[in-house]
């Protein structure tokens, strides 16, 4: 009952939102296009994808001023935010007591930031074909735009989804735990400190491509990335679920107006 | 007027979000002024060991105006400070208007008060809301700063601060800093204002708390992105507002023109257009 009224509240009413994001994807391939054109680069539809959450390298690097990747950050924080929105509207607190269970309105959330993850990825990913197929990119899975040390395995490229996915789980706990607003806010500053700090207890560090060893001598290993994400999705979970259970709704939504 | 502007301010000075929003960034000053003294430590070891040629560099010590978190340029607390200010700004208060439309409160104020006197109170402590935080995270690290590191005036030659002599007020910096930064805080203050400003025209158009404040801040951020694409960073508040000016081309006519338009935009729709929506 709770996931399909998710699917119909959360996920489906949220889906305009996501033109939002297809306008960000589109310029920033827009921006890549003009400069892979001004200095000659010859980049393939995969490259674009990449381009969205590749980031920056590990910093500091000997003599390099900071430059933040707004591009990736602002990808990061338009998801956080649609997440953020919905959990704990005044609607879904009825449809918590039509349903009976907090459990299964927790992990329903959960599927919700699931399926809202993946959504948001694949509009991501058919924003840069189109934009390929219009431009006269080449349609490939090559990887031109990122130096990289040898083969690239499926289960890198598929860290920055998990690590959205983790980062999701993540902020729903803290908004049990506070207020949406201070979740969103915890979250959006994770993300701003991972960009200036490689370390994979900032694990949003795990979506940022060129903070990981496949693409940077000094990164985080996959290995690690997974098993750090592993640790926090459980914990966050375990700590929701449990906190979950025990609080006073109706007096945490009193305190809130 | 006079009790609306009362009843709002004391709304405002006891509600626990300027508690938080003044300790998150209290947080961040203090952040730096830890990094910062342990550094200037660790340098000081370094030059007692070495003596006047360490890592290469003929010695400079630390000052006020390169370790301020207003004018530091390569540490964390700065970056995050200044990236998030649009929602600490509007923290505080900007919700305040989504939860009175949504729990009935607005009614039952609107039938004591004038329309027009608690739309103008709410709107005036809104932007004091933002001015104050900002001011209260800005000064603290100033004179935080100023207890430990001295306050000399800089030089250009040492190639230790980010602001250039081509910049906006870049003579002023190297002539009489103190000023240029008491001058760079005010505009920050009022930015500040503005943005939590704008947060009660986002809240126009939603009863959703999360909305109103975090919306400012999505729309800043989204605008930053779009301009520094087009290489127009000069115009995004977000780059603007940090003293060091970290892009080329930005001025005080940017700077205020924006400021007004922006005031005018939420002013316009907060005051003119939503007194005249009917709450009941």
């Amino acid at each position: 009952m709770y996931f399909k009224y998710d699917l119909k509240a959360g996920f489906l009413r949220d889906l305009p939102k996501l033109l939002i994001l297809a306008g960000i994807v589109l310029i920033a391939n827009i921006s890549l296009f003009r400069y892979a054109e001004l200095f000659s680069l010859d980049l393939e539809s995969f490259d674009y994808i990449l381009y969205l959450v590749k980031s920056i390298p590990p910093f500091p690097q000997s003599g390099e001023e900071f430059r933040f990747p707004v591009a990736w950050y602002l990808i990061q924080l338009y998801l956080n935010w649609i997440i953020g929105r919905y959990p704990f509207s005044s609607v879904c607190d009825n449809v918590l007591i039509y349903g009976g269970s907090r459990q299964r309105w927790y992990l329903s959330k959960v599927a919700w930031i699931a399926i809202t993850v993946f959504a948001y990825y694949l509009v991501m990913i058919i924003t840069s074909l189109l934009f390929s197929i219009v431009s006269g990119v080449p349609i490939s899975w090559k990887i031109n735009l990122l130096i990289h040390a040898g083969e690239i395995s499926s289960a890198t490229l598929l860290l920055p989804i998990v690590t959205s996915f983790v980062t999701g789980v993540f902020q729903l706990f803290l908004e049990i735990l506070t207020t949406p607003i201070i979740g969103f806010f915890a979250v959006a500053m994770l993300s701003a400190a991972s960009t200036y700090i490689t370390s994979p207890l900032l694990f949003t560090n795990c979506s940022q491509l060129l903070k990981l060893s496949a693409f940077s001598e000094d990164g985080i290993g996959t290995g690690e990335s997974y098993l750090t994400l592993g640790i926090i999705f459980a914990l966050s979970l375990a700590a929701g679920l449990i906190i979950f259970s025990r609080r006073d709704i109706l007096r945490s939504q009193r305190d809130e107006e | 007027m006079k009790a609306a502007l009362k009843l709002e301010l004391r709304r405002l000075i006891f509600s626990k979000e300027l508690y938080i929003a003044l300790t998150i960034g209290l947080a961040l000053v203090v952040w730096l002024f830890v990094y910062e003294v342990s550094e200037s430590v660790r340098f000081a070891e370094q030059y007692a060991l070495y003596g006047d040629k360490v890592s290469g560099y003929l010695y400079y010590p630390k000052t006020v105006f390169n370790s301020s978190i207003e004018l530091e340029y390569d540490a964390l607390p700065p970056i995050l400070l200044y990236l998030l200010f649009p929602i600490i700004a509007a923290f505080p208060y900007a919700s305040t208007y989504c939860k009175d439309k949504k729990n009935g409160y607005l009614k039952n104020l609107l039938v004591r008060i004038d329309r027009k006197d608690c739309f103008m109170a709410k709107y005036m402590v809104s932007f004091l809301s933002g001015f104050f935080v900002s001011g209260v995270i800005l000064l603290s690290s100033l004179i935080l700063t100023m207890l430990v590191f001295p306050v000399l005036t800089p030089e250009a030659v040492t190639q230790n601060y980010y602001v250039q002599t081509g910049n906006m007020w870049g003579e002023l910096f190297y002539t009489m800093p103190m000023i240029y930064t008491l001058l760079y805080i005010l505009i920050d203050m009022l930015w500040c204002g503005c943005m939590a400003s704008f947060a009660l025209l986002i809240s126009m158009f939603t009863r959703s708390a999360f909305l109103a404040v975090t919306g400012s801040f999505v729309v800043f951020e989204v605008l930053d992105y779009v301009l520094s694409l087009f290489s127009l960073s000069r115009f995004s508040p977000i780059t603007f507002l940090r003293p060091i000016q970290i892009a080329d081309g930005i001025s005080l006519e940017i700077i205020l023109t924006e400021f007004i338009v922006f005031m005018a935009a939420s002013f316009t729709g907060f005051y003119f257009l939503e007194r005249k929506k009917d709450v009941f």
